[in-house]
């Protein structure tokens, strides 16, 4: 039944009026002649409408004489009407077709790439590049995109990608990099090496597992510094190499400076936000608004959106939304005592960011010097760490 | 003309094919009391809002209530909706 009522739709019907005595006679002939009716209403005794196909129609004249009955049209439906009623509006046809035509030429671009990344190391706007001198970027043939000869030449060009996969869904390209991982420098355990510092520092303590220690303890080594030669002497063995462990504990210094003026200017912001909106075609910027802003001193953040048809179709248009947020600049006077402690709290911001390990610190010393018009802290850090990698000797 | 056939034959009645489907007996199928389908109905002997008279090989149904429209009809099956209050059957069969 549905499916007939589907048809209806799709060949057109009509909604008709019958008006007779015998209308139920009516009825049985349609039932006689297979005409399929729908949606039969009576108004009052000799007054019905009803539903019927547009092929049904012209079988109903023979019906109507025969009864006495008068039929009229209401109202036409479906689509060959529909249609019929658009075939006079020409401008009308020729912009949809424009438009499902220039569908159909965008659908054939790339408009996006989506990069995803696992891994920390390796960066977007790296692997962009890399895809642009390959021969996939935004605006290009989507036919001319070969990737696996892409995911080929990228491979062989950068060795930080362990694997790499390039989708075209619609107009969008998700590009997955999962990043390689760095494989330590294994030395192997037979090979001779010496331990070399790779930190300045001063020598703590040293004790010398196998081989030499070739500093001692109130030394102050720098980068490089040889400190347990991998090599034995004995009275009556001679000079033998081996692999020399052991460990060194140096105390290291870190120093940092940070500068702070009597007089600093501050900004905050307000907390006044407005938002405007610009379209970008091809770098073809298209401002959305007239005035610049309302507010004195303002910082904005643009945002840039992709516009998207469907999940995966992109169009080469970008809306940019700007935020204007208010920001108020005010002076901040330091005294000497309130422009050291504010030297010192960033230098030591700064350098916590280095160190990892907090526990180790063993001495701590703040050198202020006075200038003009601010102050400079420098704080050091004495941190004991343990110093020294393997290196292997060369003959 | 459609042939009256009241009858299962022995193979239809070992396969359980319906009885509608194989002979003329009308079925009725009532949806709460708002639509009722007739398969296998012969013709509409009189259509009111308020009643529907609709003949069957066996009988005529009498369907009494209101407002009542013939939702769908085509050669076998008719559809009525409406508010329905009193179904009465009236066999024409002569035992």
């Amino acid at each position: 039944m549905i499916i007939k009522r589907l048809e209806g739709y799709f060949t057109g019907f009509v909604n008709i009026h019958v008006e007779g005595y015998f209308i139920e006679r009516f009825i049985n002939m349609c039932r006689i002649q297979k005409i399929y009716l729908w949606d039969i209403e009576k108004k009052n005794d000799i007054y019905l409408t009803a539903n019927i196909g547009i092929r049904d129609f012209k079988k109903l004249k023979k019906i109507a004489k025969k009864t006495k009955c008068k039929v009229g049209i209401d109202r036409k439906k479906g689509v060959p009407f529909f249609l019929h009623r658009y075939k006079k509006r020409k401008i009308f046809l020729i912009m949809m077709s424009l438009i499902i035509l220039s569908l159909l030429i965008l659908s054939r671009f790339v408009w996006n790439i989506e990069i995803k990344i696992t891994g920390d190391a390796l960066k977007e706007e790296e692997i962009l590049k890399s895809l642009n001198e390959n021969g996939l970027f935004i605006g290009e043939n989507k036919s001319n995109i070969d990737v696996k000869e892409i995911i080929n030449n990228i491979r062989l060009a950068r060795n930080d990608i362990a694997w790499m996969g390039i989708e075209l869904k619609g107009t969008n390209a998700i590009v997955e990099v999962v990043e390689a991982e760095e494989k330590p420098e294994i030395v192997n355990q037979d090979e001779y090496c010496n331990i070399v510092s790779d930190k300045e520092g001063k020598i703590m303590k040293i004790n010398a597992n196998t081989g030499t220690a070739m500093v001692k303890p109130g030394d102050v080594v720098k980068e490089g510094t040889l400190l347990i030669a991998g090599w034995m002497e004995g009275k009556y063995t001679g000079t033998r190499f081996v692999r020399a462990t052991g460990e060194i504990e140096a105390s290291v210094w870190y120093t940092e400076k940070a500068t702070v003026n009597f007089k600093e200017t501050k900004v905050e912001k307000t907390g006044k936000m407005e938002k405007k909106y610009a379209i970008n075609i091809n770098n073809f910027r298209i401002n959305l608004y007239k005035r610049l802003s309302n507010f004195e001193k303002y910082d904005t953040i643009y945002a840039t959106k992709k516009l998207k048809l469907f999940s995966n179709f992109y169009i080469p248009v970008e809306l940019i939304e700007c935020n204007n947020s208010e920001i108020k600049e005010y002076e901040i006077n330091y005294t000497e005592e309130e422009a050291k402690e504010e030297a010192k709290r960033r230098a030591e911001e700064k350098l916590n960011q280095k160190i990892t390990n907090k526990d180790n610190i063993n001495n701590v010393t703040v050198n202020y010097t006075i200038k003009d018009e601010a102050v400079e802290a420098e704080v050091t850090y004495e941190v004991f760490e343990n110093i020294g990698t393997n290196e292997k000797i060369v003959f | 003309m459609i042939k009256i056939k009241k009858t299962r034959n022995k193979l239809e009645r070992l396969l359980e094919i319906p009885v509608e489907v194989t002979t003329n007996i009308p079925k009725i199928t009532l949806i709460g009391f708002e639509q009722l389908m007739i398969e296998n109905y012969m013709g509409v002997i009189e259509y009111e809002e308020y009643l529907v008279k609709i003949n069957t090989s066996i009988g005529i149904i009498i369907i009494e209530g209101n407002k009542m429209n013939l939702n769908q009809i085509n050669e076998n099956d008719v559809l009525i909706s409406g508010e329905i209050s009193k179904i009465y059957l009236e066999s024409t069969e002569e035992e």
